[in-house]
């Protein structure tokens, strides 16, 4: 039945691809196939595949969306509540685990909150542990993070639940932070659950996902469908309402026929940590420059060596009650993608890995090709261009006028139309599907929505396309890129200066191609205008998605979907109720000197002793850190000091029965905040 | 850190005491004033930073002033630690050195040569034959 699937899905996919290519195959065959003829031939080898793909997997999805019962072969099916056995769920130990990076403290830890508080109200689940692991290097940071996880803990009046813990070395970035996690606890646990510092998971999902883990023994990872929420601005609205149009169709449609052998995205899933910790090790990529060194993106890699390991990666579509943010505007896209582009063409390597599952590698591919595809893009159009123009300058002087202009009309010009027919009908096969699929009144309802977003992704598509380019070139060229915070913060949108100077060079090769298709015709100037239009409004577009445009809002209902508001709302409100300033910029004082979080600080710091005399460097930074300020101190130091019990009793020490006049500013200007000068 | 005027010691030392009695979370002043006056009439100051602190310290605890109870955390200490020797000097990527610049271009001679290989199975296929 498996093999079935997998034949019938594959027959579907192939039959555009050789009616494309035999159509361009068709076209470049009058006069002699030219250099140029054949290297676009080449191009459309790895474009048709792509967009046939995406095509086939959401006409499946339509199709099992048609079926009563639902995919037959479908493993994660969501569980009847009737048939939940609470008991048996209650004994099984699992890691809720959020590996987090210099993110905002108060969203992480809120979330952390609501979603214990969704499970309380669910079900309580006994041996159920949330950990934050913390890979922060910035200190300040490190102490906000500190004091919300101790609120926390003080808010739901449970300190054996939840764990913090930073990491001293962050070796291997998000991985690292994981398989540390894993050989430290990693036994003390059946399965974990991994969010991001932006998901959400409602606590019937988290049941539902151990319930799914238990009755299948051989599943390895079970990826949740997670919706995107919390959409501000308009580029968020816009990818959140194409999330919830078309993402179950693709995933429907993939699962139909990968079944055992789904994608894994890296979070809002729950992995079988044995296994994991057995066959998942990353291995370290030849050095080869910019392809080379450590695993940016783990995800796909983890979920083929799981498969490898002979056990299953399933997808619980059906699952509600998985949420992640976007990032709020086009800009942190791009940011974004060029590191998912940079990880995602590492695994290259991986491609010719030993006994990786075929599927796998198949799953490989089209995150390799993703990205690859745009520059095979921008190759292909130029080429389609220049070989349209070429060879009708041949074709008109090899023939009489009225033979050639009934050749054009008749031979020449359909056959190339039927080429841009076929590929227009898989590029928007998937969006008028899914949105033909809703009932009438949602058709109509949210016709504007469909509309602005198909609008939207038609201008954004050529600008994704340059830049995603550009990063590629950029990794074969061996620029490094290293991964830095995100920015998940919709309210700091960026100045019109910066958008100019990011967008300047786009849109004046926006320009450019409008003024040359138009001075050489008007057909072509009409013809190419998809491709320059987006490139030539890309300033304003940004400026314009990257705001909260609320005149908008009403056509981007979700209510359709009934999405899990309760929770989204219980975030949005922990979010409000948090109060964010009490620490800022005293962060430092408050881990080092004040008395009571000092306290708590040192609590959270390992006890192990440190050096049975306090060196001469350390007694020279407590004096540059008192003197001069934390600013002045080394990075790396102050953080020495901050984790050490010992150290941080000795300056505290120090601080308290040090006179005022050695103070550095910091600690005089905190000083007189809390004593105005009246006093005595 | 003796201090040459005992007045300004003392006006110093109690601001420090004021101070650390507001941190602790003590903020009515008539709670901090009759903190304070018991304590300089039961303590013999000996003005001398170091050992005044302590007898504070020891006042505090004696009547428990800060009631900050040790956070109820399950016991800590095997969560912590680094796998990383302290003393180490922890080299990220020692292999980094070995890098050149000829093999960081292996990916572009690859597709360079996708492309030469294709454009001679062109030449053979479509101008030779």
């Amino acid at each position: 039945m498996i093999q079935l699937n997998r034949i019938l899905f594959f027959t579907v996919f192939l039959i555009p691809i050789i009616i494309g290519l035999t159509t361009f195959a068709q076209i470049i065959s009058f006069g002699g196939v030219e250099l140029t003829e054949y290297y676009q031939f080449i191009t459309l080898l790895f474009l048709l595949p792509m967009l046939s793909y995406g095509a086939t997997t959401s006409l499946f999805g339509f199709l099992i969306s048609l079926l009563k019962q639902g995919d037959p072969l479908l493993i994660a099916k969501k569980i009847p509540e009737k048939e939940l056995d609470f008991p048996s769920i209650d004994r099984v130990p699992v890691a809720l685990v959020m590996p987090v990076y210099e993110e905002n403290e108060v969203s992480i830890f809120a979330r952390i909150k609501v979603i214990y508080e969704s499970l309380e109200k669910y079900h309580s689940l006994p041996k159920l542990d949330f950990f934050i692991l913390s890979d922060t290097r910035t200190p300040e940071k490190w102490i906000k993070e500190e004091a919300a996880y101790l609120e926390l803990c003080e808010s739901t009046g449970n300190y054996q639940k939840f764990h913090y813990r930073r990491r001293k070395s962050n070796l291997n970035g998000k991985s690292g932070n994981i398989a540390d996690f894993c050989r430290r606890w990693g036994n003390r646990y059946e399965h974990m659950i991994i969010l991001d510092a932006d998901s959400l998971m409602s606590g019937e999902i988290i049941v539902q996902l151990i319930a799914m883990m238990e009755q299948n023994p051989k599943a390895g990872i079970i990826q949740t469908n997670s919706k995107l929420f919390r959409a501000t601005t308009l580029f968020q609205k816009l990818t959140e309402f194409s999330s919830y149009l078309f993402s179950s169709y693709f995933l429907k449609g993939a699962s139909f026929w990968q079944i055992n052998a789904n994608s894994y995205w890296g979070h809002n899933a729950i992995l079988r940590i044995k296994p994991f910790m057995e066959y998942c090790a990353l291995p370290h990529l030849p050095e080869y420059g910019g392809l080379g060194g450590k695993i940016l993106s783990h995800d796909t890699v983890e979920a083929s060596l799981m498969r490898k390991a002979g056990y299953e990666v399933l997808c619980a579509y059906e699952l509600e009650g998985s949420y992640e943010e976007n990032p709020p505007n086009i800009i942190d896209v791009l940011k974004r993608d060029q590191r998912w582009c940079q990880g995602n063409l590492q695994h290259f390597w991986f491609l010719f890995g030993k006994k990786i599952p075929f599927i796998n590698r198949i799953h490989i591919l089209n995150g390799i090709l993703s990205y690859l595809n745009s520059p095979i893009w921008l190759c292909y159009i130029l080429l389609s261009l220049w070989n349209y123009i070429e060879e009708s300058k041949f074709l008109n002087y090899s023939m009489l006028p009225e033979e050639f202009e009934y050749f054009k009309a008749q031979i020449y010009d359909p056959l190339y139309l039927k080429l841009l027919y076929l590929s227009l009908l898989l590029l928007f096969l998937p969006r008028v599907l899914s949105y033909l699929s809703l009932p009438i009144k949602q058709i109509f309802l949210k016709f504007p929505a469909f509309f602005l977003e198909t609008l939207f992704s038609i201008l954004i598509a050529p600008i994704y396309m340059i830049y995603h380019s550009i990063f590629v070139v950029s990794i074969f060229l061996n620029k490094k890129i290293s991964w830095g915070p995100q920015n998940r913060d919709a309210e700091s949108s960026y100045p019109f200066s910066y958008v100019v100077s990011s967008f300047f060079g786009i849109t004046i090769l926006g320009l450019v191609s409008a003024y040359i298709s138009y001075s050489y015709s008007l057909m072509l100037f009409f013809l190419t205008m998809p491709i320059w239009i987006g490139w030539t409004l890309s300033i304003p577009l940004v400026m314009f998605t990257s705001r909260e445009q609320k005149s908008l809002h009403s056509f981007f209902d979700l209510s359709y979907w009934k999405p899990n508001r309760g929770l989204t709302n219980n975030l949005r409100e922990e979010l409000a109720r948090s109060d964010e300033k009490r620490m800022e910029g005293k962060e430092i004082f408050y881990a080092l000197v004040h008395p009571v979080f000092h306290k708590k600080h040192k609590q959270l710091q390992g006890n192990k002793s440190y050096r049975s005399k306090v060196s001469d460097s350390i007694t020279h930074d407590f004096e540059i850190l008192l003197e001069q300020g934390p600013k002045q101190l080394d990075r790396k130091k102050l953080l020495n000091i901050l984790s050490n019990r010992e150290l941080l009793d000795l300056f505290f020490q120090k601080f308290w029965t040090s006179e005022k006049s050695k103070w550095g500013e910091y600690w005089k200007e905190i000083w007189e905040e809390i004593n105005p000068s009246s006093f005595p | 850190m003796a201090s040459p005027n005992n007045t300004l010691y003392q006006t110093a030392f109690s601001e420090r005491i004021r101070t650390f009695l507001l941190l602790s979370g003590i903020q009515s002043e008539y709670n901090i004033s009759n903190t304070l006056s018991q304590f300089f009439q039961n303590t013999n100051l000996s003005y001398d930073w170091e050992s005044d602190w302590s007898l504070w310290m020891g006042y505090v605890n004696a009547n428990k002033i800060s009631t900050e109870s040790p956070l109820p955390f399950p016991d800590r200490a095997w969560q912590f630690g680094s796998m990383v020797p302290k003393d180490s000097e922890w080299k990220n990527d020692p292999i980094k050195s070995k890098e050149s610049i000829i093999s960081s271009f292996k990916p572009i001679f690859v597709l360079v040569s996708i492309f030469l290989w294709s454009a001679l199975y062109y030449l053979i296929i479509f101008r030779l034959l």
